[in-house]
């Protein structure tokens, strides 16, 4: 005969009780010191390195502006126009002119490396996805190790506090790669040629599997391959 | 655990076969059909995809398979009676009743999620994709962790009977499902390559709404994220566990206080 049980069939069991208790009031401690913390959060660092390509763009902006600037103190002249017999100032127009794609060694200030071809991540700061896969797969070990070891991350950036005219050289750039979202990574090979690319904020696995699936790609086609890479070089 | 209760569910489950023919659709040949095309044509993995094999395809399957097994189907009139009152009349308590029921349909769901996680992981492999023994271990057990939270809001929803919770379950969990549906990025402007949000004052509001609703009511534990997290996230795990242990809670204070007719016409 099975011994009677003293416990009612409509009681709950004391543990599930004292388990949920205890968590909801440490969710509600969590939840306040969360709020008070957020006020006096310092920004998180980065753990990886981007390279910003945006910044570089600024500072050759900003040194062409300077050199034009100079330009037309020393060469500010005027001239007598033979067909109309106006005087013309011939003040330069400052133009920024520069094509990213053309000169993107240059701006980096390294080679194109064959080893790690360079990633692309087109990126805003006002944009919460970005923000969000800042914090989630650039924040993961493993995506972090895969994407800094194989590649070269190079952050474009967009600010609606840019000068017009890089806002227009990075408008093309953007163009050449049809990106028309942020987050998108772009990896692209030798020639600069998108090779594939990534759209939205993605979780740490789909990015790592995107990585390591674009870097198995980038093998056939003779990346990562040092004997290659130096036959190419001499 | 009642081993008849379970036993009685997992064949409830598991014996339609118009169900399994949908969950054979939806949640094998979907995904994989989308992932081979992904594969094959070089490209990224679809939000969609993302969708089908993450969270939202556990819910489907089990919304599929056992939407009526704790509560409704339990208490139909078909007999001229409910089965509640029968099965409470023999020696079993309703908290047996309740986690029986949890355990088997977190089991029936999270199995299904994980047999289709390992069948397009291998997938992936096979076409170059490289995915660490751990990285798979953590998908399919997120996959029974997914499970476990919505088997046990399930049931909530199922057992307590009051149409104004039953309203707010249901109009929660569509606020959490449009919430996966929208695409998670920011439009870039036409013009000057300025950034243009999803600026829509009624969009960004359900962004954010269905942000804090799946934050609530269903929390999500990425065992990925945590195992390779620079810093210990305490948060997520209080939050998945918080809200499980709710839930139980409140199903098996629901059944508790639940009256059954025990007469027949």
């Amino acid at each position: 005969m099975e011994p009677i049980k003293s416990e009612s069939s409509n009681s709950i069991p004391k543990a599930l009780v004292y388990l949920t208790m205890s968590f909801v009031l440490i969710s509600f401690i969590d939840f306040g010191f969360r709020i008070h913390t957020t006020s006096t959060k310092k920004p998180q660092k980065q753990m990886v390195g981007w390279i910003d390509l945006t910044d570089k763009l600024t500072e050759k902006y900003r040194v062409s502006k300077q050199d034009n600037q100079n330009l037309n103190e020393s060469t500010d002249s005027e001239f007598l126009c033979k067909s109309c017999k106006k005087k013309v100032s011939s003040k330069k127009t400052n133009q920024f002119d520069y094509e990213i794609e053309d000169n993107i060694s240059e701006l980096l200030g390294f080679p194109k490396n064959l080893n790690k071809p360079i990633i692309y991540e087109f990126y805003s700061k006002n944009s919460d996805p970005c923000i969000a896969m800042e914090k989630n797969s650039f924040r993961n070990k493993q995506v972090i190790d895969l994407l800094t070891k194989n590649f070269t991350p190079v952050r474009v950036s967009y600010n609606k506090d840019n000068a017009r005219e890089l806002m227009k050289s990075l408008s093309t750039f953007r163009q050449k790669y049809r990106v028309c979202a942020y987050p998108t990574l772009v990896v692209v090979d030798a020639k600069g040629e998108e090779v594939t690319n990534l759209v939205g904020n993605c979780s740490s696995l789909t990015t790592y599997k995107f990585l390591s699936r674009t870097k198995a790609k980038l093998k056939t086609m003779g990346y990562y391959n040092n004997k290659k890479i130096a036959s190419l070089t001499n | 655990m009642n081993k008849t209760i379970m036993k009685f569910t997992a064949l409830s489950a598991c014996l339609d076969p118009l169900k399994l023919l949908y969950v054979f659709l939806l949640g094998f040949v979907m995904p994989i059909g989308m992932k081979l095309a992904s594969l094959m044509h070089g490209v990224s993995d679809s939000q969609t995809f993302e969708m089908l094999t993450g969270k939202v395809g556990v819910a489907f399957v089990l919304m599929v398979l056992c939407l009526g097994l704790a509560g409704n189907s339990s208490t139909q009139s078909g007999r001229g009676g409910e089965y509640l009152p029968l099965i409470f009349s023999r020696p079993v308590s309703k908290c047996e009743y309740v986690l029986s029921k949890w355990l088997v349909i977190t089991m029936i769901g999270g199995s299904i999620g994980a047999i289709q996680n390992l069948v397009i992981s291998c997938l992936g492999i096979s076409y170059g994709e490289i995915i660490s023994g751990q990285a798979v271990l953590c998908m399919v057990l997120e996959r029974f962790f997914d499970a476990a939270l919505i088997s046990a809001a399930m049931i909530l929803a199922m057992l307590y009977k009051h149409p104004a919770f039953q309203i707010v379950a249901i109009v929660s969990f569509y606020i959490w499902l449009a919430g996966q549906t929208i695409p998670p990025v920011t439009v870039a402007s036409t013009i000057g390559g300025g950034d243009m949000a999803l600026s829509i004052a009624a969009t960004k509001f359900m962004i954010n709404m269905s942000q804090q609703v799946a934050n609530l009511v269903l929390p999500t534990l990425n065992l990925y994220d945590l195992v390779n997290a620079s810093s210990f996230q305490f948060t997520q795990i209080l939050s998945y566990f918080t809200a499980l242990t709710v839930y139980l809670f409140l199903s098996i204070a629901a059944t508790t206080k639940r009256e059954f007719f025990y007469g027949t016409n």
